[in-house]
């Protein structure tokens, strides 16, 4: 058992050292499988792993293609593995932005909330029924700001479902306000009363409501 | 572009009382797992392997951890989780335990769709499960059982959430200590209700665990042993429903605000009457979150008996108790063993009704 709890670590650490290496070289592809758990048999990482294959030049008469368009299936094959490869360090790269955009907006929210002087019980009941039974997750932006808040999941009888919101609109504003820096956003709340305007993008399109809670 | 402005009103009765929602139920199958059978080198495992992933996030948790391919439906979309009953059959449908050479060492429910909030996902952390969260895009653990597969209510007005875009995964780790190679598969019953026109409250579910975010298996000694894990609060919030999860000799795990000496839970471990695998000594008796005792089950859904004496049952509370953002919560884990491992676990599953949050993690 302790022996697989280090194998696991040890896979661990390597992956997420290949992974940081990946994010680190700009023309290298990410590290494949078999790097990080064994020894990869010659051929099959390797092929995925080799620099873009310069395809030969087929003779025109074995091809209804112009000349130098046409590859072969190999070629072709492995042309698609360099573009997957590709697109992987692609994903990987941004989701590396995201996750240090993330952070930094994080800390701008956590300067605003942190000493104390917000609580639940100081909003108006509609504030909290508006962030009730939805998932918002941030556009972030750079140095720790965002632009808006994109619907991510929401109860069908959920408020702003019920006028017209759906998944993946974009919350951008709240009474005129646009929702842009962490730190401003708790104050935003806590002056919030029973009626509040909501506007949100879709598809480049604006979309406002004013909600009355009773 | 000119962006076009549509602008309406609507009045909201927000706080409304909606009728109770009637409470479906729904039984889904995950695998087929192959567990290799046991030979001289020990029970045949299939350990932390994950289900549920797919494409570049398969990739990536290949490089690390053994990778499923069978998918993990869920048992309901726009609905709320309000009961888990968690087994482990054979491909004939009979349960999978003791009695038969297989043991459901654990499994872990995530939800890839949303973020654990003990255990943020980060794709340069060490830790597996952060790791795995930023491999697939969300590691939100909602539930989890042992082998005692206890069942999971949450108290009456509230659930667990589930969308329709939520992708569901598991991580597992199985045993098989007979000779011949067994096919099984997790079979959980769900009950649920509807989101909508419920009136329930959507609760989050959070991870407590005295090896938080790492591979959830602890060192620990011979003889009497405390464990702990502090999470100092970074929300306010109600906790509803939770639930604890020990091994043999396992005496109790509790959940407790330091900073104001309540005891949310104490979750209890239960053995059978005669069993060799009572912790070997009592607990400190010291206060509510340090029982002296276990409990002694007398029957089980699926079969006392096929539990070979080893843990069978742990309680579960709905103590609606409220912590205060910033204060610190601590997991105290009793266990009394009869000689030291390297694999023991302490974990408790809590669902919190959070007093205010606008995103997984921005919170009053």
């Amino acid at each position: 058992m302790r022996r697989s709890v280090r194998f696991v670590a040890v896979a661990v650490v390597t992956a997420a050292a290949l992974l940081v290496w990946g994010l680190a070289q700009p023309d290298a592809p990410p590290p494949t499988a078999g790097a990080a758990v064994q020894p990869a048999p010659p051929s099959e990482p390797e092929v995925a792993a080799a620099p873009p294959a310069v395809p030969p030049r087929a003779p025109v008469a074995q091809s209804p293609e112009p000349a130098g368009w046409s590859l072969s299936s190999s070629d072709a094959d492995a042309e698609a593995e360099r573009l997957r490869m590709i697109s992987q360090d692609v994903v990987l790269r941004e989701r590396a932005r995201q996750q240090m955009l993330a952070e930094q907006a994080d800390a701008r929210w956590h300067e605003a909330v942190d000493g104390g002087e917000y609580a639940a019980a100081d909003l108006d009941p509609a504030v909290v029924e508006l962030f009730r039974n939805i998932d918002l997750v941030p556009r972030y932006t750079d140095g720790g700001y965002i632009d808006g808040l994109v619907i991510q999941s929401i109860v069908a009888d959920h408020p702003l479902a019920l006028s017209g919101f759906q998944i993946g609109d974009r919350i951008d504003r709240i009474q005129g306000t646009p929702l842009r820096d962490p730190r401003e956003i708790p104050s935003l709340l806590a002056h919030l009363g029973p009626n509040i305007e909501v506007c949100a993008e879709r598809e480049g399109r604006d979309l406002c409501r004013d909600l009355e809670f009773e | 572009m000119m962006r076009r402005k549509m602008i309406g009103t609507l009045l909201v009765a927000a706080f409304a009382a909606s009728p109770a929602a009637a409470v479906e139920t729904t039984t889904v199958q995950w695998g087929p797992i192959v567990l290799p059978a046991a030979d001289a080198n020990g029970p045949g495992q299939v350990e932390n392997e994950v289900a549920g992933v797919s494409g570049l996030s398969a990739f990536l948790i290949g490089l690390f951890q053994s990778v499923a391919t069978y998918p993990v439906p869920k048992p309901c979309s726009d609905c709320y989780i309000v009961g888990i009953e968690p087994n482990l059959v054979l491909a004939d449908g009979t349960t999978a335990n003791f009695n038969n050479g297989t043991m459901l060492h654990h499994v872990v429910n995530v939800n890839y769709s949303r973020p654990d909030i003990t255990c943020r996902p980060n794709l340069f952390s060490s830790q597996p499960i952060k790791l795995l969260g930023a491999a697939a895009g969300g590691n939100e653990r909602f539930f989890a059982s042992g082998n005692e597969r206890t069942h999971m209510d949450i108290d009456e007005g509230y659930g667990y959430y589930v969308g329709s875009g939520d992708n569901w995964g598991l991580i597992y780790h199985l045993m098989n200590m007979s000779p011949v190679q067994k096919t099984v598969y997790f079979e959980y019953t769900f009950h649920w209700v509807p989101a909508s026109g419920s009136g329930i409250d959507r609760t989050r579910p959070i991870w407590i665990d005295i090896d938080q975010c790492d591979d959830s298996e602890a060192v620990v000694e011979a003889g009497y042993n405390d464990l702990h894990w502090d999470w100092k609060a970074d929300r306010s919030h109600t906790m509803v429903t939770i639930g604890g999860h020990v091994h043999d000799y396992g005496i109790s795990i509790a959940w407790r605000n330091q900073s104001n000496g309540q005891n949310s839970c104490t979750s209890v471990a239960g053995y059978s009457a005669g069993s060799p695998f009572v912790p070997v000594g009592p607990g400190t008796g010291a206060d509510a979150a340090h029982p002296v005792g276990t409990n002694t089950v007398t029957s089980d859904p699926i079969g006392l008996a096929n539990y070979a004496g080893h843990i069978s049952d742990m309680t579960t509370c709905s103590p609606h108790s409220h912590t205060n953002k910033n204060q610190t919560m601590r997991v105290h884990t009793q266990i009394n063993r009869p000689n030291e491992t390297d694999h023991d676990m302490g974990i408790m599953i809590g669902y919190l009704d959070e007093d205010f949050c606008i995103t997984n993690f921005w919170c009053f």
